[in-house]
């Protein structure tokens, strides 16, 4: 609908509605013409994202002219068409219709979930009769199971296809259908399967009854019983837009808030359900001081005091801050503005990026290149190292309409990731091989460059795919290339990052990442960078990224809002690091046993759920949300937490009165643009050992971050992250594995392995933010052999 | 000589004539009141404000609660206003209903009025003998609606339930077994209709009892001849309604003026006045009560020969039966949809009036289109009369206070609001 | 003449006399008052007294936590918390009323669609404490056990009215 508003020429034809003369665009049909009119019709299956079915039948409309009612959602309108919507034969046709949706509608309004918020009802009282003629038996319908989240009622379903159509038009899965005819049809699976889609929960929304509810959610509320608290939600660089319903204080359920800008009607199920994390058993809610390895609880007072002693006993540089992207502004500022006041710039956010070498050099950005929206118009895609469905699952929409509207899409990437969209060319090769395979499509461009760069480019061979990409890239006006978190995270993304920045350059793409973290684009606008301030300005002193503060001996470090042994990709090395600190400082919602073994003083922050905040999104939009839910605990804010820490140390330019000042002094940051330099710095690949795989480590969906880590709910579903690694069979042959069965890494650690065909031979898939194993990061490859 | 000042003096809130919660603040000259000013509020529940955040169905349960002696007329007046909105009508045999209970609550109102008034002023038998009336009067509530006084009976589209066939009888005691016990269950061996149907052939001759007991009396009369005059000219201006209007000799009733509900079919006088004393006005209504009984009997006559719904077919305003909700699929849904949202009611703006015991109680309610209502004011008539207690008592003494805050009627339920 | 006789009737005390004959008449009078609380005046089957809640003959309760009557609820006496229970029902793990609230208007009773809320006939109730003004499922349950057959009966005598 929004093209239309778009195209300023629009041919347009005139017609009538109950009298009303309105000019619509030409081709349109009668139902759009009357939303925009704000006349109501009621309906079922037609909705404005979707295709049109028109099979509820209850648009109809009395037309002039035409011998029978027409559907309003599938008649185009023509000039000088007259429609009544209101007319004796529209309202009886509508009645009728109403009439038999509901004769074979079971008697479940007092015990559905949808009562009270469904189409159904509404559109029964304002349009139906009132009361029942229909004396025989209900038909009844096997219930589906669609896995953990979605639970079924098909006996109310009224067959509109909503759910049918998402599942094929927009999530792309195509895993629901309808089945059988007439009095029988019924909508199924296809042979007992669950519904895996990552945009499933959308069907929940979209079915008009109660068919398809909320399973975490079953029976737990009714609509009128819940506020509304509008948020931005942060488990993806989208912030997707949602409204989190609560029940006196606890929030029960989410939905999405309507933004064409960001995520249009859609909510990936991880921001759906995520939130279900903040009610985990593991949650502190007091602080906590480690006295002789023995916990003990204390007061925020004396908590304060030890932190800041602390921070004050040790020199500046010997400090280092560790802080999450997922935090809001507010918080990554304050916690630079402290570091900073300290004299200590030893702060980073970039936990999940290993090769730091390009600092100097690289774009410094977080941003898609473009608007979230704009990616649906791209009409070429290049995405390196991305599971962009699970990673960023609004996007992977996005793409998979740029797709649609006929865009090549094409991936280099290290795991062979189950595509929504049609590719024009994919590589699949293990992580070493994708600096190469990129390199070949700077090659194939014809692009040379100095030093290490133009070796690269040099020593790689063009290939059938490398020059597909490379003629799909050149021919589009609009092309884009992405970088995801297996780029983002190789251990040579200086070189992807030049390659594409290169790319980019000969092609006119434009150039875009896909930070794994909401905010992280606002992590380096507020200057939670080593090398640069607040606004991006060039930073006086340069300190420690985040491997340097890994490998070198810091006696004080601070952690705000991961768990170290799983949210870093460097999780080892970080351990080591942590473990060999004097003092460790927690500040988290969550306190596990790994926290505490390295901890020193552990204080309760919040998440993002009950805190309000502002973050700049992966297209750079500036969001801000209010706290959505009460908080049970005694945890803080994490911007209140720097602020009366600098308080304890008497650092000036503190004195918030509340957040209002904070983020007035946000607002007044001139953010720099940071473009790259001609000659990047970058490293290359180095061949691993022959007899090792090497380690190809990946965020999966429900394990990103410790909020949905912690929603039991996503856990249960087929997303969830085995704590197993994923070896090529043909590897598994050579070494010697013959099943799915534990084997020896490095012949120490044990792990369980499965078989996996979409594993590039050579490489060992690790999923991350499995505890079991995190000890893997320590390598780049690691030698396997069956455990005897 | 030492100059003799007023002074002020507090009547109310917990004086037992102040009838509720009435502050009056009285400037004294020695016993002759200078000044009167009643203060308002003490009983304030912003039923208004309360219905603004309600579908419009739950707030008619508040009605009940505004003029707590005259239960049913308020509701009458609200449910007919929101009736306006909706365009509907209630059928016939839900308007003798609702005529019959308006004049049964005419009755219990006059009845504690009564009673009260004449405690207030020092007779002290007539209240248990209104009191032994009422509790026959509520008696019928109860059998209708389940309550004795908050009855939420009146719905939009006609009333809850149809009369009930039976009537709940005395159950044997020590006390009454016998010829006792059938004396007691007398009245109750029928139906509601053949209950209130002795009721009034029994309430003339009460009528009369009381009358004996009050209207030439010599101490009544002197209590009641003369206090608190009010000219027809200025009970208009005052804004006066009811038996206090009709005492100063002024025909204006709402239910021959204005007829609603079954008025117009029914054959009943309006007695009036002359000279706009208390007694006048004790006069009037002690006529209303003989009135009242006339119409119930009329209604009873009627609502026996002919049956019917008693309640809209319209079930976008009316929940269905209960036997159909739990049978049919449009009835649970509308049954469901009418209990939780209501129903919406079109924008736009009705005053409905009726005539209670007490004056002219009105509902004013603007819809902006939604389930609730924008904005609820209800007219209530004694606001108006508490409002001339000044000009009513200025120059009478402190006793005669007590006899015109009787004879203005006063409830604070409904002045408070 | 009438002021005449008006001064003798007047000075006979007739109008007195004649208010004293009804008074004294009632004294020779059976008596209309009840011994309460040994004796109880009859109470209406549509009487909406305490609220209870019923269950169905085979001991399963009725409420199916539909919420209707919280919903309904003008003085939002009622509040319930429901889920799922073992067996995929739909119940209310709580379900209490604040009495002070409560203003009997019956709306609750007219909402259910399992006939599982009711108002009874007690209203001779009491509390010692402001706390015990909320009773909870297991005290509604017990109360609409103990008069079960009272409100069956009841309820059947008046379906063919509501």
């Amino acid at each position: 609908m929004s093209d239309v508003a778009e195209k300023p020429v629009v041919e347009t034809v005139t017609i009538e509605v109950d009298g009303i003369s309105m000019d619509v665009p030409k081709g349109a049909m009668i139902i759009e013409a009357t939303d925009r009119a704000g006349i109501h019709i009621p309906r079922f299956c037609y909705h404005p994202k979707l295709s049109i079915a028109a099979n509820c039948r209850m648009c109809l409309v009395d037309v002039e002219k035409a011998p029978k009612p027409l559907p309003a959602c599938a008649t185009p309108v023509m000039d000088g068409m007259k429609v009544y919507t209101r007319s004796h034969r529209a309202v009886s046709a509508q009645q009728n219709v109403m009439e038999f949706l509901l004769i074979n509608h079971p008697l479940d309004c007092p015990i559905c979930d949808q009562g009270g918020e469904c189409e159904l009802q509404d559109i029964s009282i304002g349009h139906g009769h009132s009361v029942s003629r229909y004396v025989d038996r209900k038909r009844s319908v096997k219930d589906e199971n669609l896995g953990a989240l979605i639970s079924t009622e098909m006996t109310r379903c009224i067959h509109c296809t909503r759910c049918v159509r998402f599942l094929d038009e927009i999530a792309g899965t195509n895993e629901l259908g309808g089945m059988g005819r007439g009095d029988h049809t019924f909508i199924s699976t296809y042979v007992g399967r669950s519904i895996d889609s990552e945009l499933s929960g959308n069907i929940i929304d979209l079915c008009p009854v109660g068919a398809l509810t909320n399973k975490p959610f079953r029976f737990r509320a009714r609509s009128w019983e819940m506020r509304a608290a509008p948020s931005i939600s942060s488990h993806d660089a989208v912030g997707s837009n949602i409204v989190y319903h609560r029940q006196r204080g606890r929030i029960l359920r989410a939905v999405p808030a309507a933004n064409e800008a960001v995520n249009e009607n859609w909510l990936s199920d991880r921001d759906r359900w995520g939130f279900h994390g903040i009610y985990s058993d593991d949650r502190i809610t007091q602080p906590e001081m480690k006295n002789d390895r023995h916990w003990q609880k204390c007061g925020w007072p004396t908590a304060i005091k030890a932190a800041a002693d602390t921070l004050s006993g040790v020199d500046a540089s010997e400090i280092g801050f560790l802080v999450s992207a997922q935090n809001s502004n507010e918080n990554l500022y304050s916690a630079q503005k402290l570091a900073r006041s300290l004299g200590c710039h030893n702060i980073d956010h970039r936990i999940r990026q290993i090769d730091f070498v390009d600092d100097q050099s690289r774009v410094l950005t977080a941003s898609l290149g473009g608007s979230i929206a704009s990616l649906a118009s791209a009409d070429a895609i290049l995405i390196i190292g991305a599971n962009i469905r699970h990673d960023q699952p609004i996007l992977g929409h996005r793409v998979r309409q740029a797709s649609h509207a006929g865009a090549a899409i094409s991936v280099i990437n290290p795991y062979d990731y189950p595509h929504n969209f049609d590719l024009a060319a994919e590589v699949i090769c293990k992580p070493s091989l994708m600096v190469s395979e990129l390199a070949a499509v700077a090659r194939s461009l014809g692009m040379t460059a100095k030093g290490a760069l133009g070796k690269l480019i040099k020593d790689s061979r063009e290939n059938e795919a490398s020059t597909r990409i490379a003629k799909s890239l050149k021919s589009g006006e609009r092309g884009r290339v992405l970088l995801g978190q297996n780029a983002l995270g190789h251990a040579n993304a200086s070189a992807l990052r030049a390659l594409a920045t290169l790319i980019c350059q000969a092609t006119g793409a434009s150039y875009g990442e896909l930070p794994a973290f909401a905010n992280a684009a606002g992590a380096m606008m507020m200057g939670v960078l080593p090398h640069r301030e607040a606004g991006m300005a060039v930073s006086s002193q340069r300190g420690q990224n985040v491997s340097e503060m890994i490998n070198g001996s810091l006696k004080v470090i601070v952690i705000d809002g991961f768990e170290p042994t799983l949210d870093c990709l460097q999780a080892a090395g970080l351990q080591q690091a942590l473990s060999q600190a004097e003092q460790v400082i927690v500040i988290s919602p969550y306190v596990t046993d790994a926290i505490r073994e390295v901890a020193t003083l552990i204080l309760p922050s919040l998440t993002f759920l009950e805190t309000g905040g502002s973050l700049v999104n992966a297209a750079g939009q500036w969001q801000s949300r209010a706290a959505a839910s009460k908080p049970d605990g005694d945890g803080k804010d994490s911007w209140k937490i720097y602020k009366v820490i600098a308080d304890q140390l008497k650092l000036e330019g503190f004195d918030y009165q509340g957040i209002g000042d904070l983020r007035e002094e946000i607002s007044g940051l001139d953010v720099e643009t940071v473009m790259g330099k001609i000659d990047p710095v970058i490293t290359l690949p180095v061949v691993s050992a022959d007899n090792t795989l090497e380690l190809q480590c990946d965020y999966g969906m429900v394990s990103s971050d410790p909020i949905v880590r912690r929603s039991d709910h996503l856990q249960k579903t087929s997303h969830a992250s085995l704590a197993a690694v994923r070896l090529n069979p043909l590897d598994a042959e050579r070494l010697g594995v013959v099943r799915e069965e534990t084997v020896r890494l490095n012949g120490e650690l044990l792990v369980a392995a499965i078989m996996d065909e979409n594993q590039p031979e050579g490489s060992l898939g690790c999923p991350m933010g499995v505890e079991a194993l995190s000890p893997l990061t320590a390598h780049v490859s690691v030698a396997v052999e069956a455990d005897a | 000589m030492a100059e003799i000042r007023n002074y002020t003096m507090n009547f109310g809130p917990q004086h037992p004539a102040a009838h509720g919660v009435l502050r009056l603040v009285l400037e004294m000259d020695g016993e002759v009141v200078r000044h009167a000013d009643p203060h308002i509020g003490l009983l304030h529940r912003g039923t208004e404000k309360l219905a603004e955040s309600k579908p419009y169905n739950q707030s008619i349960a508040y009605m009940d609660r505004l003029d707590y002696v005259s239960m049913m007329c308020n509701e009458h007046a609200y449910v007919r206003s929101i009736e306006q909105l909706l365009g509907v009508e209630a059928p016939i045999r839900a308007q003798y209903i609702r005529t019959m209970f308006d004049e049964i609550t005419r009755i219990l109102n006059h009845l504690m009025w009564l009673g009260t008034h004449a405690l207030d002023l020092g007779a002290m038998t007539l209240f248990l003998y209104a009191f032994r009336e009422r509790e026959q009067l509520m008696d019928c509530y109860e059998a209708v609606s389940g309550a004795r006084l908050h009855a939420t009976y009146y719905r939009p589209g006609g009333v809850y339930r149809d009369l009930p066939d039976t009537m709940p009888q005395f159950r044997e005691s020590k006390w009454t077994k016998g010829k006792g016990l059938k004396q007691a269950n007398e009245w109750r061996s029928g139906s509601l209709l053949d209950f209130i149907e002795a009721f009034a052939q029994d309430f003339p001759t009460r009528v009369a009892e009381y009358e004996t007991l009050l209207t030439d009396n010599r101490i009544w009369k002197q209590r009641t001849v003369g206090i608190g005059e009010v000219s027809p000219e200025r009970a208009l201006q005052l804004g006066f309604t009811g038996p206090m209007l009709r005492g100063s000799g002024l025909a204006w009733d709402l239910r021959k003026k204005q007829p609603y509900a079954a008025y117009a079919d029914l054959d009943f006088d309006i007695p009036v006045g002359t000279n706009g004393d208390c007694y006048d006005r004790y006069l009037v209504r002690m006529e209303e009560l003989t009135q009242s009984n006339r119409i119930i009997q009329q209604c009873v006559t009627w609502l026996r020969s002919n049956p019917g719904p008693v309640t809209v077919d319209n079930h976008k305003v009316v929940p269905p039966s209960r036997q159909s909700m739990k049978e049919g699929m449009e009835n649970l849904i509308h049954h469901f949809k009418l209990f939780t949202e209501g129903y919406i009611v079109p924008e736009g703006e009705a005053y409905a009036a009726v005539e209670a015991p007490k004056g002219e109680f009105g509902a004013y309610i603007v819809s902006d289109g939604s389930n609730k209502p924008f904005r609820l004011h209800l007219r209530a008539p004694g606001f108006a009369h508490l409002s001339a207690m000044n000009e009513m008592v200025k120059g009478h003494m402190l006793a005669d206070v007590v006899a015109v805050i009787g004879t203005q009627d006063i409830v604070f339920g409904e002045i408070d609001r | 003449m009438s002021a005449i006789t008006s001064y003798l009737k007047s000075l006979a005390l007739l109008e007195l006399l004649g208010g004293m004959r009804v008074t004294i008449g009632y004294f020779f009078k059976p008596k209309f008052t009840i011994m309460y609380p040994e004796e109880k005046t009859p109470k209406s089957n549509r009487f909406r007294g305490l609220l209870a809640l019923r269950r169905y003959p085979n001991g399963e309760e009725r409420c199916i936590a539909c919420k209707l009557c919280e919903a309904v609820c003008p003085a939002l006496a009622i509040t319930i918390d429901s889920e799922q229970r073992d067996d995929g029902t739909r119940r209310t793990t709580r379900f209490d009323i604040d009495l002070f609230k409560c203003i009997f208007c019956g709306f609750c009773e007219e909402s259910c669609p399992v006939d599982s809320i009711v108002g009874t006939d007690v209203h001779e109730y009491h509390m010692e404490e402001r706390s015990e003004s909320v009773i909870t499922k297991p005290q509604l349950l017990a109360l609409g056990d103990r008069l079960e057959q009272q409100l069956a009966a009841d309820r059947q005598q008046d379906a063919p009215y509501r």
